[in-house]
Parts: C-alpha cells; sequence; structure tokens
C-alpha cells in the first residue's frame, strides 16, 4: 500500500493552513465605519491589577461620554477601543498591534501599568501612532519617542516630591524606603534617594519587594529593629494596593514612623485591604479630591454613580488623557497623526480631574501640579499642594 | 471576525515562533518521553541571548539566532543532566523549578534587562531592506520549515529511534545498549534548541522582551499546543499552535479566559485525546491519511 | 552583627509564615503517600477555603460559620478532584495526573477570579486584635499567636488520627501496598476519599490563616503555596506528617533569613526552587521519610 510521505504531509497541512487563514481574512477583511474616531485603550482588566485596570477604563468611559455629549470630536462620535493586558507585558505588545494593524485606531490611550506601557511604547512609536499615557510614571516610556506623551506625573517628579514632602513638610531626617521592583518602583525610590540626600536626609534602610509578594517581614522586622535603635521618621512604600498589606503588618508589629506612599496607593482598594491601618497614610498623588475644579465634582458624582464605589487616580488619569487627546485632535483639525502629536506638544494650561497641567516639555511629559493626600476616616482628603516650579518640572 | 493583513502578519509570526517551540517540546516529551514543563524558559535563554547581542554587540540578526539556539542547547543539555536521575512527576517539578530559576535570574540581573526588561531589538535587514511585516513572517515560517526538515531527518536517525526506546522503557534501552544518559541529555539539548530559535525569532519581532514573557504560563501554553495540536509529531506542533493563538483571536469574547481555556483544553484532551489532534497514534491522522491515500492511490 | 532581638524577631515571623506553608502541606502529604500524585490542585483547594470563609463572613458576621465553612467547602472540592482527577489515571504515568493536577489548578484559580473578581479584597475579621504584642523585647503580630498554634494542633490531631484511630491504620496500609491492603479488606476508594476530605480541610484552614494573618484575599494567593507546599514535604518526606510541620517551619525561617540578609541575589521564590531542585536530586526522601 502506497501511503503519502510525511514531509508531504507536513507540507500539505502547513499549506492548506495558511490558504484557509488568508482566504477567511482576505474575504472578510475590511474595517469599521469612518462615522467615528476611534482612540485605542488598554489596561490591567484581567488579573492582579484589575481594579486600576477597570477604574481607569471606566475613567475614560466617562470622558467619552461627555464628549459625545457635546457633540464629539471634529464632529464625529469618539470610539474607545479597548483591550485588556493583563498586566502582562507581551500582551501589552500583542493588543498594541492590533489596537494599530487591525483597529487602525487614530491614537491610543495607555491606562496601564509602567511595565506594560514601557512595552507597548515601543511599538506604538515605530508604527507612528500617538499614545497618550494617563499615569505610568517610568522615564524611559517617553524618553527619546517621537509619538509618545504624558498626561500622569513621571517617576522624576513624583519621587522628587516625595523626598520633599518627607523632609520639609514632615521633617524627616531619617528614612527608610521599601519598593516594588519593577519600572515604577525603581524610578521612584532612585528619585526620591536623591532628593533625600540632597536635601540633608538620612536613607537609613533600601530595598525591594516583588509584585507578589505577601509577607513583607523580612524588611518590616528590620525597618523595625532600625527604628528603634537608630530612629525612623518615615517609611515611604511605593507598590501597589496590592501591597497595602504591607501597611497592615508594619502597623501590627509596632512601626510608628509616619507612612508614605505615592499613586500606587490612591485607590480606594488600599485602604480597604490596609484597613484601620491606613489611617493617617499620605501619598503623593495628583488627584485631589478636595479640588475647587467643578470639573472634578462632576467627575466624581458620575464615577460614583456608574460604580458605587470612590474614583481614583488611575481613573482621573485615564479621564485626563482622553480629553487632552480629543483637545489636540480638535485643534489639529485632522487625524493626521503628527498633527495630532504637535498639537498634543503644544497644549497648555488644562485643568483637569488630576491636576493642573501647565504645559508639556520637549521630551513629552507634563509640568504638572501635585498634591498630598491623606487618609482620614477611612477617606482620601487634601493634605497639601505642591507646585513649585523647581519639583514639577521634569528635566527631560 | 475579519482580520486586516497587517494584522494577519503579527499573528502568523508569532504561530510560527511557538510552532518552533513546540516542536522542541514535542522532541523532548513526545518522543522521547522526557517531562519538560519548562520550555519557556528555554525560549527565555534564546530570546535573551539574541537580544542582548544585537543591542549591547550590534550583532546582526543572521548571527545573533544560531548563537541563541547554541546557547539553548548547552542550557538544555545542562538540564539533561540533572533529567539523569530524574523520572515523571520528580522530573516535571525540576523543570518547573528551573522555569522559576530562570526568570528570576532574568529578573535580578541588569544584563537581561531586570524588571525594566531589554528595548529595542532590531528588526533583521538584507543589503539594507528590514524585513518586517509580511517579510518576517515569511521569514519564520522559512525558518519553522528548516527546523520542521531537521526535526523530521533527526527522527528518521538513530537519535529518533533511540529516543522511541527511551520512551518506551530506560532499563530495557539501557540493556539493549542504548545510553540513557546520553539520550537524555540530548532530548532536552535538542528540545531547548528549538526553544532557543523561537525566543530569538519572538524578540527581534516583538522588539521588546522582559522576564515574564518567560514565566511559567507560557510553558503552560507551550504544553497546551502540544496536547492539543498532538504530542509526537511535527504537524501537530504547527497545528496546536495554529489553534491555541488563532482560537481566542477569532472569538473574541474568549480572550479574557486564555487561561481558562489552556488548562480545560489540556485537562480535555488529556482525557479524551492524550496524543493530540494529529499525534502519531491519533484517530484524526489515521482517517487524514487514509482519505488522502485513496485520493493519491487513484485507479490502481 | 545582628542583635539577638532582631534574629528573634525573623524567627517568629519565619514561624508563622511556616505554619501557614506546613498546614497547607499536611494535606498534600497525606495525598501524596496514597496515590503517588502531587496534588497541585491543592493550592486551588486553599483558595477555595479563603473565599468559602470571606463569603459565609461578610454575609453572616460569625466567625464560627466562617471556619466551617473553610473546612466544609474545601473538603467537598478535594473529594471531587480526587473523583474526577486522580481516580480515573491511577494506572498513568505519574507525570499525567500532574499535569491535570496542575491545570485544575490553573482552571479553578481563573475561574474564582473571574467570579469574584481578580484583584484582591480586604478581609478583616473582627475580633482579632491588630495591636502589636511586647514579648520581652520582641513585637509579634497578634495574628502570629494564631497562625501558630492552630497549625501545631491540627498537626498533632493528624498524627494521633493516622496512628491511634482504625481509619488512620487503614490509611497506612493503603499507603504500605495498596493491593494487599485491599485483599485484606480495606475499603479503598472510601478511605482514600476520606484523606482527601482532611486533606482538604486543613488546606480550607490554613487558607483562612492567610487571611487572618494578611487581612486579604486573592484568587491567585494560591500561586506562592503550590509549590512551596511541595517545597515542603519534598523536605519533610512524603508522606510524613511531622516532616510537613518540621519542613514548613524551616522553609519559612530560611526563606525569611535568607530574604532578609541574602535578598540582593535572588528573590525569595527562587531559594525554595533551588532547595527543591537539589532536595530531588540528592535526597528525595526529605528528612523523614523512606527512600524509595
Amino acid at each position: 500500500m502506497r501511503s503519502i510521505s510525511t514531509p508531504k504531509l507536513i507540507a500539505i497541512i502547513v499549506v492548506l493552513a495558511i490558504i484557509a487563514v488568508a482566504a477567511y481574512a482576505i474575504l472578510r477583511g475590511g474595517i469599521g465605519g469612518p462615522e467615528t474616531i476611534k482612540i485605542g485603550f488598554f489596561a490591567p482588566l484581567t488579573g492582579p491589577a484589575s481594579a486600576d485596570g477597570i477604574a481607569a477604563r471606566t475613567g475614560a468611559e466617562i470622558a467619552v461620554e461627555i464628549l459625545n455629549e457635546q457633540g464629539g470630536v471634529l464632529g464625529k462620535k469618539v470610539e474607545l477601543v479597548v483591550y485588556d493586558d493583563a498586566l502582562n507585558p507581551d500582551q501589552a505588545i500583542a493588543v498594541s498591534h492590533k489596537m494599530i494593524e487591525q483597529d487602525q485606531v487614530v491614537a491610543a490611550v495607555s491606562g496601564s501599568y509602567s511595565s506594560t506601557t514601557l512595552a507597548a511604547s515601543s511599538v506604538f512609536d515605530e508604527a507612528g501612532v500617538p499614545l497618550v499615557v494617563a499615569y505610568a510614571v517610568n522615564p524611559l516610556i517617553t524618553k527619546d519617542k517621537q509619538f509618545v506623551i504624558r498626561v500622569g506625573m513621571v517617576a522624576e517628579v513624583e519621587g522628587r516630591a516625595a523626598g520633599y514632602t518627607a523632609v520639609n513638610l514632615l521633617g524627616a531626617r531619617k528614612v527608610a524606603i521599601l519598593y516594588i521592583d519593577n519600572p515604577y518602583g525603581k524610578a521612584l525610590a532612585d528619585n526620591a534617594k536623591a532628593k533625600l540626600e540632597e536635601l540633608g536626609a538620612e536613607v537609613v534602610f533600601v530595598d525591594k519587594f516583588q509584585f507578589a509578594t505577601d509577607d513583607f517581614s523580612p524588611w518590616l522586622n528590620q525597618i523595625k529593629s532600625i527604628e528603634e535603635t537608630k530612629g525612623l521618621d518615615v517609611l515611604m512604600i511605593f507598590g501597589y494596593y496590592q501591597h497595602a498589606t504591607a501597611v497592615k503588618q508594619a502597623r501590627e508589629l509596632g512601626i510608628k514612623a509616619q507612612i508614605l506612599g505615592a499613586e500606587g496607593f490612591d485607590s480606594p482598594k488600599f485602604i480597604e485591604i490596609a484597613g484601620p491601618a491606613a489611617e493617617g497614610v499620605i501619598i503623593v498623588t495628583d488627584f485631589d479630591r478636595d479640588s475647587p475644579n467643578p470639573l472634578v465634582k462632576e467627575f466624581i458624582k458620575r464615577y460614583r454613580e456608574k460604580r458605587g464605589i470612590e474614583p481614583d487616580m488611575v481613573a482621573a488619569s485615564a479621564f485626563d488623557a482622553v480629553m487632552v487627546l480629543a483637545k489636540a485632535i480638535e485643534k489639529a483639525g485632522s487625524l493626521d497623526k503628527q498633527k495630532i502629536m504637535d498639537a498634543l506638544r503644544g497644549l497648555t494650561d488644562y485643568d483637569g480631574v488630576a491636576g493642573k497641567i501647565l504645559r508639556f516639555t520637549p521630551g513629552g511629559n507634563a509640568v504638572k501640579e501635585l498634591t498630598l493626600q491623606i487618609v482620614r476616616n477611612g477617606e482620601f482628603r487634601r493634605y497639601g499642594m505642591i507646585t513649585e516650579e523647581e519639583i514639577i518640572v521634569p528635566s527631560e | 471576525m475579519p482580520i486586516s493583513p497587517g494584522y494577519l502578519a503579527t499573528l502568523s509570526t508569532v504561530v510560527a515562533s511557538y510552532a518552533i517551540a513546540t516542536l522542541g517540546l514535542n522532541i523532548t516529551m513526545g518522543r522521547a518521553g522526557q517531562v519538560n514543563l519548562g520550555q519557556a524558559a528555554f525560549v527565555g535563554v534564546g530570546a535573551m541571548t539574541s537580544a542582548i547581542l544585537a543591542t549591547r554587540y550590534d550583532l546582526p540578526f543572521w548571527l545573533c539566532l544560531p548563537i541563541a539556539a547554541l546557547i539553548s542547547f548547552a542550557i538544555g543539555s545542562l538540564i539533561g543532566v540533572v533529567s539523569i536521575r530524574l523520572r515523571h512527576d520528580f522530573l516535571a517539578i525540576t523543570t518547573i523549578g528551573f522555569n522559576f530559576i530562570v526568570i528570576y535570574v532574568f529578573l535580578y540581573y541588569e544584563v537581561f534587562g531586570a524588571s525594566y526588561g531589554i528595548a529595542g531589538i532590531p528588526k533583521p535587514s538584507i543589503m539594507g531592506f528590514k524585513l518586517r511585516g509580511f517579510w518576517y513572517a515569511g521569514l519564520s515560517w522559512a525558518i519553522l520549515g528548516l527546523a520542521a526538515l531537521l526535526a523530521r531527518y533527526l527522527d528518521k536517525s538513530w537519535m529518533g529511534i533511540a529516543f522511541e526506546s527511551i520512551r518506551e522503557d530506560e532499563e530495557v534501552s539501557e540493556s539493549i545498549g542504548i545510553s540513557v544518559r546520553k539520550f537524555k541529555i540530548l532530548a532536552f539539548a535538542v528540545g531547548a534548541m528549538y526553544g532557543g530559535i523561537a525566543g530569538s525569532l519572538l524578540a527581534h519581532f516583538k522588539g521588546y522582551i522582559v522576564y515574564s514573557d518567560f514565566s511559567f504560563p507560557y510553558s503552560i501554553m507551550i504544553l497546551s499546543m502540544s496536547i492539543v495540536g498532538g504530542i509526537d509529531t511535527i504537524s501537530g506542533a504547527i497545528a496546536g499552535s495554529l489553534i491555541v493563538i488563532m482560537l481566542p483571536e477569532i472569538f473574541r469574547p474568549l480572550m479574557e479566559y486564555r487561561m481558562v481555556i489552556y488548562s480545560a483544553l489540556i485537562i480535555l484532551m488529556l482525557f479524551l485525546r492524550p496524543e493530540g489532534l494529529l499525534g502519531r497514534r491519533s484517530i484524526v491522522l489515521e482517517k487524514v491519511r487514509a482519505i488522502l491515500v485513496e485520493g493519491t492511490r487513484g485507479e490502481s | 552583627m545582628v542583635s539577638t532581638e532582631a534574629l528573634l524577631q525573623h524567627l517568629v515571623s519565619g514561624l508563622t509564615v511556616g505554619s501557614i506553608y506546613a498546614a497547607t502541606a499536611l494535606g498534600l502529604t497525606i495525598v501524596y503517600g496514597l496515590l503517588k500524585v502531587l496534588h497541585i490542585a491543592h493550592a486551588a483547594v486553599y483558595v477555595i477555603g479563603g473565599y468559602a470563609a470571606y463569603i459565609a463572613y461578610t454575609s453572616t458576621g460569625s466567625i464560627v460559620l466562617a471556619v466551617a465553612a473553610a473546612a466544609v467547602v474545601p473538603a467537598v472540592a478535594g473529594v471531587v478532584l480526587a473523583r474526577i482527577l486522580y481516580m480515573p489515571m491511577l494506572e498513568k504515568p505519574r507525570h499525567i495526573p500532574l499535569m491535570l493536577s496542575i491545570a485544575a489548578f490553573l482552571l479553578i484559580e481563573e475561574l474564582i477570579a473571574n467570579i469574584f473578581g481578580h484583584h484582591p479584597k480586604g478581609f478583616h475579621i473582627e475580633g482579632v486584635p491588630t495591636d502589636p504584642i511586647d514579648i520581652g523585647g520582641i513585637t509579634i503580630r497578634p495574628s502570629s499567636l494564631i497562625v501558630v498554634p492552630v497549625t501545631v494542633l491540627a498537626t498533632i490531631a493528624l498524627w494521633v488520627a493516622y496512628n491511634r484511630t482504625k481509619m488512620g491504620i487503614a490509611s497506612q496500609a493503603l499507603v504500605q501496598d495498596m493491593e494487599v491492603a485491599q485483599a485484606l479488606g480495606v475499603n479503598m476508594p472510601f478511605i482514600v476519599y476520606v484523606n482527601f476530605a482532611i486533606g482538604s480541610i486543613l488546606a480550607g484552614i490554613a487558607g483562612l490563616l492567610y487571611a487572618v494573618h494578611y487581612g486579604s484575599i486573592s484568587p491567585y494567593m494560591g500561586d506562592v503555596v503550590a509549590y512551596k507546599a511541595l517545597v515542603v514535604i519534598v523536605l519533610g518526606g512524603f508522606g510524613s506528617i511531622m516532616g510537613a510541620l518540621v519542613g514548613g517551619l524551616i522553609l519559612g525561617v530560611a526563606e525569611e533569613v535568607l530574604t532578609s540578609y541574602l535578598g540582593y541575589i535572588l528573590p525569595r521564590e527562587a531559594y525554595a526552587f533551588i532547595v527543591l531542585i537539589l532536595l530531588l536530586i540528592l535526597r528525595p526522601q526529605g528528612l523523614f521519610g523512606r527512600a524509595e
């Protein structure tokens, strides 16, 4: 019996597969209607960071709602094309390709963390599609890129502000830093440490932890020991809401120092997970719940209605990112990506929900006012504002 | 759900790359019977090697890929050595442990980008012409083709026979003169080499890689490709990669449940069709063969 | 030089975390002894325990119901897993049930995430004190005084059950030689299910202990424990109850100390895996096990 040889069989199957897929794709090819302006959006909608992803998406959706209520952009309705990156850089790259090649978005907004945004930014920059970063802080995201701009805080500024706050506002002389080992935490820790040392404070402890860490005792025990022997004024913890347990553990171990966090703690989930230990924690962020800006009040109202919980920095930033992008498209008067990018860079004085953006640096980072929020009675309230030029202007 | 040509190129590149990785797993596990639940680690070794050579030393892709293959082969043989005394579940656990240790090493050391990853990995070019989009996809498939030919050649050679023998019974193999030790090492080395080639292709395609791209869930994904497509055949590796990657693309709602799907598929296939859809002893392949044989026989 | 207080501090923390590992490993070691299966899905049972307790507590406010839920629901889940995944696969090479177990673990984890939300939830039980406790210069987190004693008691109870009850002796007989024991009248499926149930109850309680100690639960809380419980049973010896306790405590303390002082070489989890691989190669029977 003559049977077909295996190499032939392989070849046949492979060719058939290619033809099938290609035929299917080409015959059904064609992209969506020109009646809407498609804006891509990605965030961690699943996975351990999903609380932030969903919050960011909600913020973006509210912006789109308001825009469309007011007639859209350039006369057309705005359509948000949403993708989940599951906080996975590999997936962020995959959905970036999809947004650019398949959905052919005009521009996109990153509602995600630094790790994923960093990965995605290469894809967008190489493709020449504008990417507006809502809140990821790592400097490499915008560095040397032509098509990436950031409306949120950049690590250098946030870290500096943390250092400044600790020494000048909280009177600290001895500071400990515990940070998450990723582009967000590393960048914050480096900059905070630099500012602290510049202002003459002593950094008595620095160490890093992994995202999945739940038990912080190896570090907290050392920190406690330092507090007892040398003294400690401020403990900086740069992590996300998932690490609120570190705050709980710190208090239960008897650590008395003031705890200072950053935007990663700006979430109702942080307060939920830390429990009573959250009381009195101060964070550096840009979303001021007590802002007099009516846009902020409107945003908070709509968010509460949609989700039944308090909004946070990621939601506010995503909202601003979409709004800023819309403004730029209007200003550019066309969907030409280079023109949109130029319009973005030229924007000034946007009084947004996540703070006031004064202008953008040539490197694509926002010069914006920061706020300090403190947890009082289980809620974030304004503690102070930081508006000094020397702190808030990024060097790039 | 319609797919635009640009995105099709992206997808087919990814399919081809993972097919190569799965092919490696099929050799190690399907043919030689050595459990390997950490194939993604070898993909990572190849990817990192290629990325470092390209970004730090400006070596062209055409050098990076072969070197990545060699280094993966070497690391694979190390694991092979470790595996000599281990079997079945203990071996499985060891490979998982290896996967985790490899990514922790990537995470902790700057040369691998630590938590920032390695960016700016360039696409290959021929005489100044950059291979992107469909060209890169074509390149990936060409390399897959070469990998498949090599796999077939090895399979028909003494290596393939030795692998099959070891898979059946290690003691008997030893007694008839087959060095179980040598072939266990080879099984891992060759499988790892394929993984490394896949890694290099993926690294240059994505342009940016980071430690988490090679974590244990990716080993599970590759495992599911193997189990679904066929654990011991070349066509099985390709089919598996095609199915696992394309299914969530065609059925958009499935995207969110990818991990659920991989694990459910593994469970289902292990119960119903442990050799996979196109495995050597699979019924599907028998039927397809029968049809084609009838077809090519013609009137005789 | 590191002070005694600092070391004791680390010791206490390490023992607490180690107890959670041990509590989980107890169930795992029983199961391995019987079916020779590395029941990775055990970690999913642990997560189920945490969530069952959470649901019970947030809907009724009763700690007793929370504990009951953390015991009963996992017990059912464990038995179901045994029936579906392992019993039909007893004759296959051992990596097949292992792969099934891993797949089941991932599947359950994702299902829990999809049903209850992917992100962690705060889980604070009223009545559990949160103020630090000072004993002779070292500060102890109050949850340590719950986690460690519970685990030790559970171990002792389990040991007694295994060595002093009919069920326990029957189980040991099955471990020794499954065919002979059955021939002598031991009801194999029933004993297996009882063991799974007990092991799963322990996993569920461990899940609750986790919530008490960390103040939250998450669908992915099983990830870390899945591999660490494995290290514990390899370290302590497969099938050894005392081994699970001792192994767990050693691992917890070792991690704490290594991470504190050598944390810059590799992260905490890496040490566990290195120990695992070395043990598998060099001393697979662990501390208390018998060489196979």
